[in-house]
């Protein structure tokens, strides 16, 4: 199995009320970065190549993802 | 999409598909208004051919995954539009202000009254935990608001939003 992690981003001036935050701006920032972020991952195809048929799950971070992701 | 060629992804996904007997699998977590992520991941694939054979989520990622599945490929991204438009808080004021504290302004409001087409505050629950509700109606926020977003009659079952406004 490929696990591809999406990580959505912290955003400038964000706070522990992120999660409830539904202004269009917040809302436009973190659909453009999950698109962003998925077309990297696409580009990437990190699914393809050789990989060990014992390996159950193979995790295909993006570590720039990873850098900008919210806690 | 611009540099990548839309032939070439779904090439990729299908040799996929076809040589690992793969299948695409989308899971979505919770986390409110950062579920608006998810919508971009879904256009995304959408846009590059890719639709997920199964949709997995939680909390604001079902709901995600509720109208994804609910609809078929081509009303899928309109209605995911159609329900964050709904869901959407304008700000209370016509600028925007640069200082913390002010800015949050809009997220106090939803705490207070929650979100019109969304969840609004089950206010029995606030008077404290000996109030007598039951498992169903002890949260402080009620999602009954999300019913509104599905249209059921007697006769046919229950259509989500996208399929519902076409009527």
């Amino acid at each position: 199995m490929h696990l591809v992690p999406l990580l959505a981003p912290r955003l400038e001036n964000e706070s522990h009320l992120k999660d409830i935050d539904f202004s269009p701006g917040a809302i436009g920032m973190r659909r453009e970065a999950g698109y962003e972020a998925t077309m990297r991952a696409l580009e990437r195809a990190p699914w393809q190549g050789e990989f060990d048929p014992i390996e159950g799950v193979i995790l295909h971070e993006s570590m720039l993802d990873l850098a900008m992701a919210a806690e | 999409m611009s540099d990548m060629p839309k032939a070439k992804v779904q090439a990729a996904v299908n040799e996929f598909r076809r040589k690992a007997n793969g299948q695409v699998v989308l899971v979505l977590q919770g986390g409110g208004a950062l579920g608006a992520y998810q919508v971009g991941v879904y256009e995304a694939l959408h846009e590059a051919g890719v639709e997920p054979d199964w949709i997995i989520g939680t909390s604001i990622g079902a709901i995600n995954a509720g109208i994804i599945a609910g609809n078929e490929p081509p009303h899928r991204l309109t209605t995911l539009d159609e329900f964050w438009k709904r869901v959407e808080r304008a700000n209370a004021w016509p600028f925007e202000p640069a200082w913390t504290g002010f800015s949050e302004w809009s997220e106090w409001l939803t705490l207070v009254g929650g979100i019109p087409a969304f969840f609004k505050p089950n206010l029995p629950a606030f008077w404290g935990t000996h109030m007598p509700l039951g498992e169903g109606g002890a949260g402080f926020y009620s999602t009954a608001p999300l019913r509104r977003l599905w249209v059921c009659d007697a006769d046919a079952p229950c259509a989500p939003l996208g399929a519902a406004s076409r009527k």
